[in-house]
């Protein structure tokens, strides 16, 4: 005997409904609406957001930041400022490139620095690799002696010209970051412009912390491992030279959420954290390890590229705000300025664990551009392309 | 013109075939939807949204015997009820009256004579995951196991909606009933 349950089966299982008018030709608008053109807006966003990341990522690949623009940012920049003749001796050749060096003579490292680096100079002295800081046509000392293979003689004064204290924290280490913005920020005000003044000030205040006692080994070792990266800024190397070193490829985790913004493309922010470890082999010292701690706020549009039941692939491309929040070489806490940007191209998995969340992983690949902060050297300093390995939650909001 | 010829030009882009696919199984699949969908402009636009869906993966369909392509459009019918269930779970909010109680089923007698827009009615007043879970079980033939995996649940939870569904139904039909005599 059929129950009411089997009646309402037979009832409703076949029936039909009858069509509002009009229906037929709405189906037909709809059917003959360009899905088509949306079939080939989700392949162009997608490829125009690759395009995008490659021409912004590929000219750079060889060293980030273009040599020509930077020399001639710099040359804009820096202004002419006299400088005493005691500080700055002038240099004969013209060779004006990336990666020549200026030579200060530190005395009392003489007695700690038996051998140095195949890079570094004679005994005694503290080698500064220096490629675009001093190149100001016509205007100071260095106008007539175009070389950036210099040396600055210790002497009083060069100090109020051309230094910015940026130190560990727990010391008084004096230091310079010599990138173009930096040089940009510091502007009318600071003598950094100045590459005379810049080169006797970096040599002075070397001088004076080591005769002061402030400076120490470690502080040297510290002061090498700050600052931006080798290419636009400076690197300074000391009897405590660096015979090797390993920059881990960063890692990531994060907290993130994704609105839709149509039915494949969402738009993703939220918050990472990303830890940046090297190991630093020193002449004196030996190895040590140094962490840098960042937080980063990223903006990114993801397309969906599978959605299949709980699974589901993604690309995206956008940029990241990222926070040094700590920094610490062997064990010390390291000053850092905290800013940086970086541009960045993904592409993932995501597990969906409830309707609205998921556990995402993605190999990503940033460009980051060279930081004007006195930041630890790490992967992100020492490449302009940082590949990394991104893991977290990432939840969907407000998905119709 | 048969299923399967309407299929094959309807998977040429053939718009008298498209037109005529949709004449044939759109009142129907209404209705499917109308089951699925509280709302009749919901309903309307879900059906025509399945049909479309249909045609665009034409090329997917099988011929299996008369019926067949019926059959087929309504599982993407369904599925795209479900799915759009799924996206708004969290916006419903179901207050739970049942108490518990078993209630008697209805004489069959009696509910022989409810009109069928009633029938339709009552299911559709059900709240949108026991709709569901009652549709897909009682009338399209779906396991427990496909509901719990299709709407992301486990089959405890279907059969426990299922049950409420049922007693909810059981209500509605004595209350419709009572009122009638």
């Amino acid at each position: 005997m059929k129950n009411w349950e089997d009646i309402f089966r037979e009832s409703l299982e076949d029936c039909t409904d009858r069509l509002p008018d009009g229906s037929l030709e709405e189906f037909q608008r709809k059917l003959s609406s360009p899905r088509g053109r949306h079939t080939l807006a989700w392949i162009a966003v997608p490829a125009a957001a690759a395009c995008a990341a490659l021409a912004l990522l590929l000219p750079h690949h060889d060293g980030g930041v273009s040599v020509k623009n930077v020399v001639a940012e710099v040359k804009e920049a820096v202004e002419p400022v006299p400088v005493s003749p005691d500080c700055v001796s002038a240099p004969q050749e013209d060779s004006r490139e990336p990666g020549s060096q200026i030579t200060v003579p530190v005395r009392k490292l003489i007695a700690q620095a038996p051998e140095v680096t195949e890079k570094s100079a004679p005994a005694g002295t503290v080698t500064l690799e220096a490629p675009f800081t001093n190149a100001q046509p016509g205007g100071n000392t260095y106008d007539d002696e175009p070389d950036s293979k210099e040396t600055a003689a210790a002497g009083e004064g060069c100090e109020d010209r051309g230094i910015s204290p940026m130190a560990p924290q727990d010391k008084g280490v004096t230091w310079v970051a010599l990138d173009k913005a930096s040089t940009r920020r510091r502007g009318t005000g600071v003598a950094l412009k100045a590459g005379g003044g810049l080169l006797g000030g970096v040599g002075a205040g070397l001088l004076a912390c080591v005769a002061s006692g402030t400076m120490h080994g470690d502080d040297i070792e510290l002061l090498a491992d700050m600052g931006p990266s080798p290419r636009p800024g400076v690197h300074l190397s000391s009897a405590n030279s660096e015979l090797r070193r390993h920059d881990w490829i960063p890692f990531k985790a994060g907290v993130t959420a994704r609105y839709p913004l149509a039915e494949r493309l969402y738009l993703m922010s939220g918050l990472e954290y990303s830890i940046y470890g090297s190991e630093v082999e020193r002449f004196l010292t030996g190895k040590k390890r140094q962490y840098a701690h960042y937080l980063s706020v990223p903006l990114r549009l993801d397309w969906s590229v599978v959605k299949k039941n709980s699974f589901e692939l993604y690309m995206g491309a956008g940029a990241s705000a990222d926070f040094c929040v700590a920094a610490r070489y062997a064990g010390r806490s390291v000053h850092k300025d905290v800013l940086g940007v970086s541009l960045t191209a993904a592409g993932g998995a995501m597990w969906k664990i409830s309707s609205h969340a998921g556990i995402y992983l993605e190999p990503q690949l940033s460009w980051c551009p060279g930081s004007s902060s006195a930041m630890p050297r790490t992967y992100r300093t020492n490449h302009t392309l940082v590949p990394c390995v991104a893991t977290g939650v990432r939840f969907t909001i407000c998905e119709k | 013109m048969t299923e399967q010829e309407l299929a094959q030009l309807c998977c040429k882009g053939d718009r008298r075939a498209q037109a005529e696919l949709y004449t044939r199984y759109a009142a129907r699949l209404l209705a499917l939807c109308r089951r699925y969908c509280k709302d009749p402009d919901d309903a309307h636009d879900l059906m025509q949204d399945a049909v479309i869906k249909a045609i665009g993966r034409m090329d997917m369909y099988t011929f299996r015997g008369s019926g067949s392509l019926y059959a087929w459009m309504s599982r993407i019918a369904v599925n795209m009820a479900v799915s759009r269930l799924r996206k708004n779970r969290l916006r419903f909010i179901s207050i739970d009256r049942d108490d518990g109680i078993d209630i008697p089923d209805p004489p069959p007698d009696d509910v022989m004579t409810i009109p069928k827009d009633v029938m339709v009615d009552m299911v559709a007043g059900l709240p949108p995951m026991r709709r569901a879970i009652f549709n897909m079980y009682c009338i399209d033939g779906y396991s427990h196991k496909e509901i719990a995996d299709m709407l992301g649940i486990t089959e405890k939870g279907s059969a426990s909606n299922l049950a409420k569904a049922r007693n909810q139904l059981k209500r509605q039909i004595t209350t419709y009933l009572k009122d009638k005599e």
